[in-house]
């Protein structure tokens, strides 16, 4: 997983001095520690999971279309339904509905909820 | 007023302003921009209702006007409109808007729906924090509206929300001093500047005063410059991407707010998702959809087919009378044929496009035109477009002209121009009608399967035209992600006066260029030629002979083809003309006349009623010995073709309006040469298969 590379992984970081508990923070850590993939693309979810929202990534366009829509890291997300054949998701993204094709989806990477079990050791290393 | 889509605004102004509402288009585009002037405590104000963007750097064409609107004038007062369900989200656009230090007050809207969702918003704590007045409203209903007009006089310009951290905040200092306000510096920085110089200010502004003090000065070159260059700095130094880094702080900001002002309790399922389990089913939903949308057509017609036919009695009486009045021929003629039939032409628009406005008004604010948008994502990603954009070609259906209109939804411009180009192959209600008639006379016993084929060939070709246009003009496609809103139940009167304003906004529009037209036709029709023939016949007979090979040469038919441009449903009035000679209007009595109107007047109000039960859609028997006449002329295979040329050519001239407003007149005339192409294409093809 080519984090470094990405404008996101590093700067969103930094940019949490205070506020919720940022995933975000935790996340590098924990996928060069952990063999188990926890950040996962949205769209690999089945209907009715979900998980929160580490970071975008993709066409500059597409995040800031998304980020405007509420999809932003440390929001929840849960995907409500999906068309078959590689149609749009209906996900929740806090209390916004929206639909987001696959390939949009692709790039809001999450951390699903049945990995907070990670998140937690790495949180209180 | 400011807000994202759907939160509430025009139901504020509404309750604001009470009646008085009108629909202006921002200059140069096509954007619909509410005002309403109202008398309120604080003297005469001018309301501006603003259309929703989830930010003020957006780039559709709706939420591109927001920034200079908002910045024309100085001395305007900003009432951020804020969907207290969804606060975190919707206080971004809150904290970008207090860097324009603009004065402002928030509208918190569906206070009672948090409630209900289990997130008690305190609107005092909102207030605290952010520093400018916090009211919460219920714009639906209208409480809460002194609240604003009391808390608009304490409004004061708010200090900027956001802490950056200290790079940034650095850079937003410097560049602060080059910048109109701090919204423009941080714009600068994270390359979100607007790419166009502010338009001009919007024209219905008469009545409110001259603003304080000149507009904002456009934010120079200089800006973006020194804005790139601090970008590239900070990316070099820090690796930091302005861009993420200000969102990111921004949403802190948000979060932060909204966590204060919010106490969270329990909450019970949200009865959106139980309906959209159904509605969105991927098996279930389109079979409902469809059918909804089948009896929304249904109603559109039945109910508005009864006051069509009374508005032309009255044109009948009209012209009756005027066939009494002692005039000189020519002058009785202009009289009927261009001032009555011109003025009725543009009028019968009204109960069609009145009841399309009010449907469609109704399911859009009820949430559920976008869930339409959600199940016809796959098919119009096949064709490379947003699902968005399956809803001109839906209300496209019923007029063309709204259908164009509302293309500016989509935030790339090839989107909305390969959508509108292939807008007209759409069959609209204005071609039912001629459809009816033509199968009715040539194919009476399949004229269903006709009809049916017909409205698919539209949207086949529809489809075809806009893949061809992807190649044509590039293809730019934009995000497809949309939100879907909690269904609602619109307020009845405000969809009702909604569905008024938009249908005035067309005739103001579109009125002109029809009633030009009618008169153009009517001068070809009435003027002779030296030899006897009129100016029509010379031209239809000239024009016919291109027909021949798609199966209707016959002079009369290509004659009444021409008509057809200025309105598709004139042709059927045309053949009657140049086969059946014409009615010829009898003198009519003032007294007979008035009974007839009054008839008229008791049908249509019958019609309506009894259309509002039977499901049946009463076509009108077409004229029998017109038909006769016409299968005497025509091959039923040059039917036929005649029904597809009829379908597919050159869009009338209140579309080529409103094409020609939204993309110039070169693509106006583009799509009177394409239609005209495929129109032909198309019915040789028919021709030969069916003849």
């Amino acid at each position: 997983m080519s984090l470094a590379s990405d404008a996101w992984s590093g700067e969103t970081r930094r940019m949490k001095p205070d506020g919720p508990t940022p995933v975000s923070s935790v996340v590098p850590a924990a996928t060069a520690t952990g063999d188990r993939c926890e950040l996962c693309p949205l769209n690999a979810l089945g209907c009715g999971d979900g998980g929160r929202v580490v970071r975008l990534s993709g066409a500059p366009r597409i995040v800031r279309r998304l980020l405007a829509l509420g999809i932003r890291p440390s929001t929840r997300c849960h995907v409500l339904g999906r068309t078959p054949s590689g149609g749009p998701l209906h996900v929740r993204a806090g209390s916004v509905h929206l639909m987001l094709r696959a390939d949009e989806a692709a790039d809001v990477l999450i951390e699903r909820d049945d990995g907070t079990e990670i998140s937690h050791v790495v949180s209180s290393l | 007023m400011v807000g994202t889509p759907n939160v509430g605004k025009t139901s504020l102004v509404n309750a604001v302003a009470g009646s008085g509402l009108e629909v202006g288009n921002w200059p140069g585009t096509t954007v619909e921009v509410k005002s309403a002037r109202a008398r309120l405590g604080c003297g005469d104000v001018t309301l501006i209702d603003l259309p929703g963007a989830y930010t003020l750097a957006g780039t559709a064409p709706d939420e591109e006007v927001l920034l200079p609107a908002l910045t024309a004038d100085p001395g305007a007062l900003v009432v951020n409109v804020v969907d207290a369900t969804h606060l975190s989200r919707d206080l971004t656009l809150t904290l970008e808007l207090t860097e324009l230090g603009m004065p402002m007050v928030v509208a918190l809207n569906l206070v009672d729906q948090a409630a209900a969702q289990g997130r008690a918003v305190d609107a005092a704590a909102l207030e605290r924090r952010l520093g400018v007045p916090v009211v919460a409203i219920r714009a639906h209903v209208g409480t809460g509206v002194p609240e604003i007009v009391a808390a608009a006089s304490r409004a004061t310009a708010p200090r900027p929300m956001v802490t950056y951290p200290a790079g940034l905040d650095a850079a937003v200092r410097r560049l602060d001093e080059l910048a109109p306000n701090r919204w423009h510096a941080v714009a600068a920085l994270a390359d979100e500047l607007p790419a166009r110089p502010a338009p001009p200010a919007p024209r219905r502004r008469r009545g409110g005063g001259p603003p304080a003090g000149g507009p904002v000065e456009a934010p120079t070159a200089t800006l973006a410059s020194v804005g790139a260059s601090e970008r590239a700095a900070l990316h070099d130094d820090r690796s930091l991407d302005a861009f993420l880094a200000i969102a990111e702080a921004r949403h802190q900001a948000a979060h932060a707010l909204a966590d204060a002002a919010t106490r969270t309790g329990s909450s019970g399922e949200d009865p959106s998702e139980r309906i959209d389990r159904i509605l969105l089913n991927p098996f279930l939903g389109p079979f409902v959809l469809l059918a909804g949308l089948a009896t929304t057509f249904h109603f559109t017609f039945a109910l508005s087919d009864p006051w069509v036919g009374f508005l032309g009695s009255v044109q009948e009486v009209l012209s009756g009378w005027i066939a009494t009045l002692p005039l000189p021929v020519l002058v009785g003629s202009f009289l009927s044929g261009a001032v009555v039939d011109g003025v009725g032409t543009v009028v019968a628009f009204v109960p069609v496009l009145f009841t399309l406005y009010a449907i469609l008004g109704f399911l859009e604010n009820a949430g559920v035109l976008s869930r339409v948008a959600y199940l016809a994502d796959g098919l119009m990603r096949a064709i490379g477009l947003p699902g968005r954009a399956v809803l001109p070609m839906v209300l496209s259906l019923g007029c063309t002209v709204p259908a164009i209109q509302s293309t500016r939804m989509l935030d790339q411009r090839g989107d909305r121009l390969r959508v509108a180009l292939s807008l007209p192959s759409i069959p609209c209600s204005a071609r039912l009608p001629v459809f009816v008639l033509l199968a009715a006379a040539f194919v009476p016993e399949h004229a269903g399967l006709v009809l049916t084929g017909l409205y698919l060939l539209g949207f086949v070709v529809a489809v075809l035209s806009a893949l061809a246009f992807k190649h044509l003009l590039g293809h730019d496609s934009g995000s497809a992600a949309m939100e879907l809103p909690a269904y609602r139940l619109p307020p009845f009167r405000l969809v009702l006066r909604l569905a008024w304003l938009r249908t005035r906004a067309f005739l103001a529009g579109a009125g002109g260029p029809i009633l030009v037209a009618v008169v153009a036709v009517w001068a070809l029709l009435t003027l002779q030629l030296p030899g006897g023939t009129s100016v029509f016949e010379a031209t239809s007979r000239a024009l016919a002979p291109l027909f021949a090979p798609l199966g209707f040469g016959d002079w009369r038919v290509v004659g009444a083809l021409i008509p057809g441009a200025v309105a598709k449903e004139v042709v059927i009035g045309s053949l009657a003309l140049t086969f059946t000679g014409g009615e010829t209007t009898a003198a009519l009595g003032f007294a007979s006349g008035l009974v007839a109107i009054g008839q008229a007047f008791v049908d249509a109000v019958q019609g309506t009623i009894t259309s509002l039960w039977g499901f049946a859609l009463a076509a009108d028997a077409p004229d029998g010995t017109l038909g006769a006449r016409l299968s005497g002329a025509v091959s039923t295979g040059g039917a036929v073709a005649l029904m597809v040329f009829t379908l597919l050519y050159v869009p009338c001239v209140a579309t080529l309006a409103a094409i020609r407003k939204a993309f110039g007149t070169h693509y106006a005339l583009f799509s009177v040469g394409y239609q005209l192409a495929v129109a032909y294409g198309a019915a040789f093809l028919a021709f030969r298969i069916f003849g």
